[in-house]
């Protein structure tokens, strides 16, 4: 046991050996982190490798030139172990720019192609339906892009059917799933559009998204296609091809489909314009009614009817006093009591179907008719109390019956021989006709 | 879905088909009351399916094996 080493005594020892040895190395930028702390930290890259390199940020100002992604250098510097994690590490001392990074010129290299033929062109690009109903997605479902994506879409609209495409969004094999994703999502019919979309990452993790053959089936996708490929700064050829390009997988959701707050606000503009509509003809309406009534009939029913009251009046008055004049009142005054029924009978339903649309204010025009007819009849009713058949008896009338009872109102309805019934106010006789004489 | 709910585009394409048709002059009032039975019955359908609306996921997975 006493061979064996520590965790540290092996990081030591593993960092003097290499230490010893002092490289140049070239490779292209990439993964840099912000100028802000004591080093600057970036990987090293070719095809098949890559290298954390870490450069002390004090000899920054003096390079010239900023370390950027995508920009090939030329490095010297001790290889070495940062003891802490073991981690291999490439310590640089001096700094040495070389031209455009090799990937960043293969990128130019696409871009310049596809513009040629006219792929990038501004109006190829096709406009996407305001309210989407049913979409595709590209990504990776366990991705922070989808659920960003997913969030705030589910926020702003979620009034959506998605197709979610599974896919690898980073690696040699993903642009071709991408690319098997779209064939896929091009078969189906209903399709609004279909969005790719991926978080930020390095140049080499969004190098699928410069795919030109990915670029290629993009541009000739049957639907639509919005891209949202890493960060704001990101722009991949695949964003210069497809129909919309959104800066980030959230700022897609807020692209591709309008806020409900939005369509809420639109339902309620419709709503007003709709209350608005009817108000406004219920207005010229009420004028029409106005002017109708105006020079209506109805006028003459109120004025007829309060003639009719008074006459009312004055004949119940009268007829309280003098029950000879009542009875000849009686008939004439049953003759207005149906002629005013039967006009105000006609001239209703005329008036009903004629303003449907003010009915309300006909009903309060005809609710106050009605009153008063109710109140008249009150009083017609009032009076017929007043001529209680007693009293009349009283005062010297006699009621003449039949012998079953019925009261007799005409002598046409009786035969020489048959019996009658004289009420009088304090008792009754029967007697038989002798002689009938019509006058 | 069933397919014979009135799809929220559809509804909403109609509602403003009816209150263009409402600002013709013409329309009379009997067509116009009709119109705008129609348009609250749609109105409300909008407003019922945002307050319920919910993301529909289906899944389609890349076969991960060539």
């Amino acid at each position: 046991m006493e061979d064996c080493l520590s965790v540290t005594q092996v990081n030591t020892l593993a960092k003097q050996v290499l230490e010893e040895y002092s490289v140049w190395i070239k490779g292209e930028v990439s993964g840099c982190s912000p100028d802000k702390y004591y080093y600057k930290y970036f990987k090293l890259k070719d095809e098949l490798s890559a290298i954390d390199c870490v450069f002390p940020a004090s000899k920054l100002l003096g390079l010239g030139f900023s370390i950027e992604d995508g920009i090939t250098i030329k490095a010297f510097g001790k290889l070495s172990i940062f003891e802490r994690d073991g981690r291999f590490q490439f310590k640089v001392e001096i700094l040495e720019k070389d031209g455009v990074g090799d990937l960043q010129a293969r990128i130019e290299e696409i871009k310049q192609r596809l513009q040629k033929e006219g792929l990038l062109d501004e109006a190829r690009k096709r406009k996407l339906p305001l309210i989407p109903k049913k979409i595709g997605v590209i990504t990776s479902k366990d991705s922070a892009a989808w659920k960003d994506f997913f969030k705030i879409l589910q926020e702003r609209y979620p009034n959506v059917e998605i197709l979610l495409y599974d896919v690898l969004v980073q690696g040699d094999k993903s642009a071709k799933d991408v690319i098997k994703a779209m064939k896929y999502l091009n078969t189906i019919d209903d399709l609004d559009f279909i969005v790719i979309t991926r978080g930020g990452g390095s140049l080499e993790d969004l190098m699928a998204f410069n795919d030109e053959q990915l670029a290629r089936e993009a541009a000739q996708s049957r639907h639509p296609i919005v891209s949202a490929i890493g960060h704001e700064k990101d722009i991949s050829v695949l964003d210069l091809v497809a129909d919309l390009r959104a800066s980030t997988p959230s700022n897609a959701a807020e692209l591709i489909a309008p806020h409900k707050d939005a369509l809420y606000q639109g339902l309620d503009v419709v709503l007003s314009r709709m209350q608005t509509w009817a108000n406004n003809r219920i207005a010229v309406c009420n004028l029409n009614m106005s002017n109708t009534i105006a020079r209506s009939d109805i006028v003459d029913v109120h004025r007829f009817t309060k003639r009719f009251l008074d006459e009312l009046l004055s004949l119940s008055g009268k007829m309280a006093s003098n029950k000879r004049i009542y009875e000849s009142y009686g008939y004439q005054l049953s003759e207005i009591q149906y002629k005013f029924q039967s006009y105000s009978k006609n001239l209703v339903p005329q008036y009903i179907t004629s303003l449907v649309d003010t009915k309300e204010k006909f009903r309060c025009a005809s609710e106050d008719l009605i009153q008063e007819y109710t109140h008249i009849l009150e009083k017609i009713g009032t009076h017929i109390e007043l001529r209680n058949p007693l009293q009349i008896l009283e005062k010297g009338y006699s009621i003449v019956k039949d012998s079953q009872g019925n009261i007799i109102k005409s002598v046409k309805s009786l035969k020489k021989g048959s019996e009658l019934e004289t009420q009088f106010s304090d008792g009754s006789v029967k007697s038989n006709i002798l002689d009938i004489t019509i006058s | 879905m069933k397919n014979t709910e009135v799809d929220f585009n559809e509804a909403l394409k109609q509602l403003k088909e009816i209150v263009a048709k409402l600002e013709n002059p013409e329309l009379s009032l009997e067509d116009g009351l009709k119109l705008i039975e129609e348009g609250i019955n749609l109105h409300k359908l909008c407003k019922e399916k945002l307050d319920k609306a919910q993301i529909r996921i289906t899944k389609l997975f890349e076969e991960k094996a060539e």
